[in-house]
Formats: structure tokens, C-alpha cells, sequence
């Protein structure tokens, strides 16, 4: 793996509830190397949003609270760092593909204006009123920018981008929104790109036509991707090494093709088996539902689902050993050399 | 055929009229569902697929009465179900029931678990109090949530898997023959989606239901349907078993969906047919492309294609499709 451009080290997120502190991140660790795209599979509820939003300093604080780690950005601290200098990275360090693309722009604005300001102003924290409006008459400087959004629109595979630009959000469909929307995140060329769920609210077709596009830009312009997802076909396709997440825990860590032909977490081959096949296999569910952050169990937060648990797995929490070269699982079964 | 079939539905229209202005002026229309027809015998699952906008839902509004049909007929057990009055319509709606999409804004919040799901027996004067209390408890052992914990809970207590139990409870309270299944799984995570999906394979058997089952995940309707029906922008395109389907689909449409189906495994993947991405996406059903509809989108489209609509063609006994690529043979 070559060094890495986003490091997440020990990283622990609880929220303040009425109930009591819910700890939703429980110690994870994750890197994405330079251009590589690394996959995190989990389902509803595991902590996957949670992860991406510290990772942008834009959780909620209160409720929310970064009770231990770092998240080191080539040799920055993410969750140190001030808003200012956090701002700058935004949009040209690390950028986001929102999951919903018609919901993520603003209904009551055209494209371009969206685009245009967003464009002009991105790395500054604070935009007085007087500068905003000299940037945007200065004609001149408007139509650079313009231009540079159309060629981005272009680089995303938009016909006609010039009257695109007109449109407001209602006149897109689902995949010329996301088609958009990935524009907008790759205007400030970004090292690293955030994905979350970016083709769940489209078609099966349409999906992997995004699909084929981020691969292609993520291959183009060198980009590093963190591209997070709760379905596995899909992580197959763009990502090499994943890591799946059950409950605010990492469990199972590797090759893609390695994970989903051998899994070896309990938690990974319950998902495995319950996904349809097309082969018509057999599918089964796993039993229960994800535990409450407030009182999760103390050692493997999978133990109450797990069909091989023991006692063992009660107490103590598993630590992620790698079995094979490169691949690495936190389970009980695993550690004892069996 | 000599068997009626349990649920026939012939050359169905329904159009959305669209009025503008002060004086509501029809400007044009919204042609949801075009000529469609396909029929489910006794005990079949009869699956629909197809994307977002093509018009399986909008299908399943009509055979239930929601949605009225501007032509065509839906025939159940033989006889004409469109276009009754009021009363037989609520007299037939004990024998179809529909399981609808989006569970968490389809059961009232205000309303708890056990009322949800008896309000179907008060309404069919089914029973005296105390029976209808009984049957509610045992369709909800039937969905495996006991009845202790949850006949008094409000929807907002439940996760995704147990509000779809219960919606399932609800539809099978009046032993319906035919349930109309609008994207069961959709919302839910796939570890409890195949929970949910195995159970309704097991519900199936045990009351001796047929299932029309509409979704747009090809994987899944796939495993459980025995017919696939493929609808692309208000039509049908391809009818046939769903083995038959998967091996050897013949509309590119089909191909194209079936190709697109992210898979996990090399296995699954030497199944896949190899086709080209399909250009744009789905069109509008106001102004619907001429000729075959998919002709815009579809990689081998020619002239022909633009000006005509294809004729059925018949492949095997079960499997049908509906393009010129397949008629040149």
C-alpha cells in the first residue's frame, strides 16, 4: 500500500442522548492510500455517515463528541485543525458526493448559480456581503469561472452543458443531478473524494453508468476515494481493499474479490448470504437487529447475532489481526489460531 | 390455456390527463401504463420489474381500484373487476390486498400495532370483538413478532423489518387470494430483507397465496417469482419464466438490466451477458418516443425502430418479447 492521504487513527464518536451517551464509533481505524479507492460496507445505522462527517468536521458538536483519535490528513490533523484552515480544505483538500442528488441542490436556484458560488468562493470561511457582489459583477472574472465549470461538466459526460446550466434542480433527472453533483465536488480539484452512497436513489442502468464515470475521473485526475456504500456488488465494482463495519466497529478489512469469495468475520458471510443471488442460492437473514449505542455489548458487539459466539465473546473485545497478508478480521475465532 | 387464470389483465391503459391554467385546460397526458397485459394463475408469482417511472406501481393502484384504467380489463377468477361500483368493490378488496412500498408512511403513527392490523375486520364486519382480538394475535405469530410485546406498540417503536410485519400482518388478516406486493424490501438492509423475504415465501405456501411482486431490484424478483414481466416506460417488453429470463433474455432492454446487476461473486458473473452501458436514461411518459420506446436508449435501435412498435413475438411457451432484433429470425 503506498502511503496514505487520509489516516484514521483509534477514532472514537459518542453522542449525548437523553438515554445516556451513545458511543455510535467505537476505536476504528482506516486509511485510504494515494490513489486508491477503499470501500466501507455497512448497513443502516453502523456508523458509516457518522465516519464521513468527522472526517469533514461537520458533525453536530453538541450532541456530538470526538472522545478519542486522530484523522490525519497527509500530516494534518483533521480534528485540531482550526475552522479557517479546515475551510480550505474543504472542496480542494477532501470534497463530497452527497447520497440524494436531487435533495443535496437548492430547489429555488439555477445550476450556475449554485455552481458560481460555490466555485468562486470555496476556501473561504467567511463571505462579507460587499465582496461577495464584487467577485460576481466582475464580469471577466465570472466568465473564467464559468468556463471552467462547463469543461467540468463536459468531464462528466453532460450534452450540452451550456443550457444545463440554466436549469433548475426540478428539470434533472436523478442521474444528471448526480452527474452535477460530482462536477461539484471535483471543481476545486480534490486529492481526496468522500463518497456516500452516491447511487442509491438511482436505477440499476443509470447506476452503473456513475459507476464507469467515477472510475474513469478517480483513474484521470489521480484521486484518492473513500467511497462508502451498504451495497456490496457495488463496492465490488470500484473498490480494491474494503472495510466492513458492523455497529461502529471494523470487523473484517482486505481485497475486495478475497472478502466476498472467503469471508471469514461471521458478520461478513451473514451479509454475504444474505444477498440474492443470481444463481438462486439459497439466502438467509441474520437473526436480530444492531445493538443500542447507549448500552452496546462490552466485548464483540456482534456477539448477540453471532451464530458461533461463546462466552468468550462477551467480555472481551476482539483486536484486528491480519490472517492473511493484507487482510485482517477482529474475531474470536481467528485469534486463538484455530 | 383452458385454466382461467386467477388474475388477467388485458391490454390495459391508464393515462394521467395534465391541466394547466386558470381554466384547468387539458394540455396533455401522462401515458403511465400503455397496453399492457400478462395474467398470474392460481398460486403464481408473477414478478414486474423494471426502473423508476416505468409504471409498475401505477399497475398495481389499478388492480386494486385506487386508479381507474381509461381502457382495457382486468379480469379475476374470469370476471370483470374494473369499473365496479363502490359496494362490490369492497365486497372483492377482502380477496386483494396490496403490501405498499414505504411502510414507515403507510402505517398511522397514531394508531397502535393491534388496531393497525384490525381495523381491516371491523371494516368487514368480520367477527365479534373478542374474535377479532384473537385473530390479531395469531396473524402476528404468523409474522413472527409475539403478540405480548407488540399489540400495543406505536409504528415509531419498530425498525424497518418489523413495520413491514406488520404491514404483511395487515394485508393477510382477511385472507386475501391475491397480494399485490409494491417493492416490500426496498427500505430495508439486506440481512433483514432476506429475513423478510423468506417469510413471505413461507406465508405463501401456508395460505395458499398468489403473488404479483413488484420491484426494481432484478436480483430479487428473480429468486422469487416463477414469470417476470420486464416493463420499460409504461410498457411491457419481455414476459417469461424467470429462468428463462436470466439465461436467455432476449430484449436489449432486459439484457442491459440484467448486465447492470452488481454482483459479488465471479460465479455470478460469468452469468451476466457482456453488453454495452446504455446510453441516457429513462425517457418521459408524456411525450413517449415513438415506435419502440426504448429505441432512444437501445444500442442496436434501427430506422424501423423509431417509426413502428414491435409485435409480440413467442419464443417458448412462456417467454415472450416484444422487439425487431428478435423478429428477424
Amino acid at each position: 500500500m503506498t502511503s496514505p492521504i487520509l489516516s484514521i487513527k483509534n477514532l472514537a464518536v459518542s453522542f449525548n442522548t437523553f438515554e445516556g451517551e451513545a458511543k455510535v464509533i467505537d476505536h476504528i481505524n482506516l486509511d485510504v492510500g494515494e490513489k486508491e479507492t477503499v470501500g466501507l460496507v455497512g448497513e443502516t445505522g453502523c456508523g458509516k455517515s457518522v465516519t464521513l462527517k468527522t472526517i469533514l468536521g461537520i458533525l453536530p458538536i453538541p450532541p456530538g463528541k470526538v472522545t478519542n483519535g486522530q484523522i490525519l490528513f497527509g500530516d494534518k490533523n483533521l480534528l485540531t485543525l482550526p475552522t479557517k484552515e479546515l475551510c480550505k480544505l474543504r472542496g480542494r483538500g477532501i470534497s463530497l458526493i452527497p447520497q440524494d442528488p436531487l435533495v443535496s441542490l437548492n430547489p429555488v436556484f439555477t445550476i450556475k448559480a449554485q455552481f458560481l458560488d460555490l466555485a468562486m468562493r470555496q476556501g473561504e470561511e467567511h463571505v462579507s456581503r460587499i465582496n461577495y457582489y464584487r467577485k460576481k459583477l466582475n464580469k471577466k472574472q465570472t466568465q473564467q469561472v464559468v468556463k471552467k465549470i462547463i469543461t467540468m461538466l463536459q468531464k462528466v459526460q453532460i450534452p450540452d452543458p451550456e443550457r444545463v446550466l440554466e436549469y433548475y434542480p426540478y428539470q434533472l433527472s436523478g442521474g444528471m443531478a448526480q452527474r452535477i453533483l460530482i462536477a461539484i465536488s471535483l471543481i476545486g480539484s480534490p486529492r481526496l473524494l468522500l463518497a456516500d452512497e452516491p447511487t442509491t436513489a438511482l436505477d440499476v442502468t443509470v447506476q452503473k453508468q456513475i459507476i464507469t464515470l467515477l472510475k474513469k475521473i478517480a483513474e484521470d485526475s489521480n484521486l484518492s476515494m473513500l467511497y462508502i456504500t451498504h451495497n456490496l456488488g457495488v463496492t465490488r465494482k470500484i473498490a480494491k481493499r474494503v472495510y466492513i463495519m458492523y455497529a461502529g466497529q471494523i470487523v473484517e478489512m482486505g481485497n475486495v474479490r478475497e472478502i466476498f469469495n472467503e469471508p471469514l468475520h461471521p458478520y461478513t458471510s451473514g451479509l454475504i448470504n444474505a444477498l440474492p443471488k443470481i444463481t438462486r442460492e439459497k439466502f438467509n437473514g441474520i437473526d436480530g437487529t444492531i445493538p443500542d449505542y447507549v448500552h452496546p455489548p462490552k466485548g464483540c458487539r456482534f456477539y448477540p447475532r453471532c451464530p458461533s459466539a461463546d462466552e468468550s465473546c462477551k467480555n472481551q473485545r476482539p483486536v484486528m489481526i491480519e490472517v492473511k497478508e493484507n487482510h485482517f478480521v477482529a474475531c474470536r475465532l481467528f485469534q486463538e489460531g484455530r | 390455456m383452458s385454466e382461467v387464470p386467477l388474475l388477467d389483465i388485458r391490454n390495459l391503459k391508464v393515462y394521467f390527463p395534465i391541466y394547466q391554467g386558470l381554466l384547468k385546460k387539458e394540455v396533455g397526458t401522462v401515458r403511465a401504463v400503455d397496453n399492457v397485459s400478462f395474467n398470474i394463475k392460481k398460486g403464481g408469482l408473477f414478478g414486474l420489474v423494471g426502473e423508476t417511472a416505468s409504471g409498475k406501481t401505477t399497475i398495481a393502484k389499478t388492480i386494486l381500484g385506487v386508479v381507474h384504467p381509461t381502457s382495457g380489463e382486468i379480469r379475476f377468477k374470469g370476471e370483470k373487476i374494473s369499473h365496479l361500483n363502490d359496494e362490490s368493490r369492497r365486497k372483492l378488496t377482502s380477496k386483494m390486498q396490496m403490501i405498499h412500498q414505504d411502510t414507515s408512511s403507510s402505517l398511522n403513527p397514531r394508531k397502535k400495532v393491534g388496531e393497525l392490523i384490525k381495523v381491516a375486520l371491523d371494516i368487514h364486519r368480520i367477527g365479534t370483538a373478542v374474535e377479532r382480538l384473537d385473530e390479531v394475535s395469531r396473524m402476528l405469530q404468523y409474522v413472527q413478532l409475539p403478540p405480548e410485546n407488540f399489540l400495543s406498540k406505536y409504528p415509531a417503536a419498530l425498525s424497518g423489518g418489523q413495520k413491514q410485519r406488520v404491514a404483511i400482518a395487515r394485508a393477510l388478516i382477511l385472507k386475501p387470494e391475491v397480494v399485490v406486493l409494491d417493492e416490500p424490501t426496498s427500505a430495508l438492509d439486506v440481512s433483514v430483507q432476506a429475513k423478510i423475504l423468506n417469510l413471505l415465501t413461507k406465508l405463501k405456501k401456508e395460505f395458499n397465496l398468489t403473488y404479483l411482486f413488484i420491484s426494481h431490484d432484478l436480483s430479487v424478483v428473480l429468486n422469487m417469482s416463477d414469470t417476470i414481466g420486464v416493463m420499460y416506460l409504461g410498457e411491457l417488453v419481455e414476459v417469461g419464466g424467470s429462468e428463462d429470463i436470466l439465461v436467455n433474455p432476449m430484449h436489449p432492454y432486459t439484457r442491459a438490466l440484467i448486465s447492470a446487476i452488481p454482483v459479488i461473486s465471479e460465479k455470478e458473473r460469468n452469468i451476466l451477458p457482456k453488453v454495452p452501458p446504455l446510453r441516457g436514461e429513462i425517457g418521459s411518459a408524456i411525450n413517449p418516443p415513438t415506435g419502440c420506446r426504448f429505441h432512444t436508449r437501445c444500442p442496436y435501435a434501427k430506422e424501423k425502430c423509431a417509426r413502428e412498435r414491435p409485435n409480440w413475438v413467442q419464443i417458448n411457451e412462456k417467454h415472450t418479447v416484444r422487439c425487431y432484433l428478435v423478429q428477424r429470425f
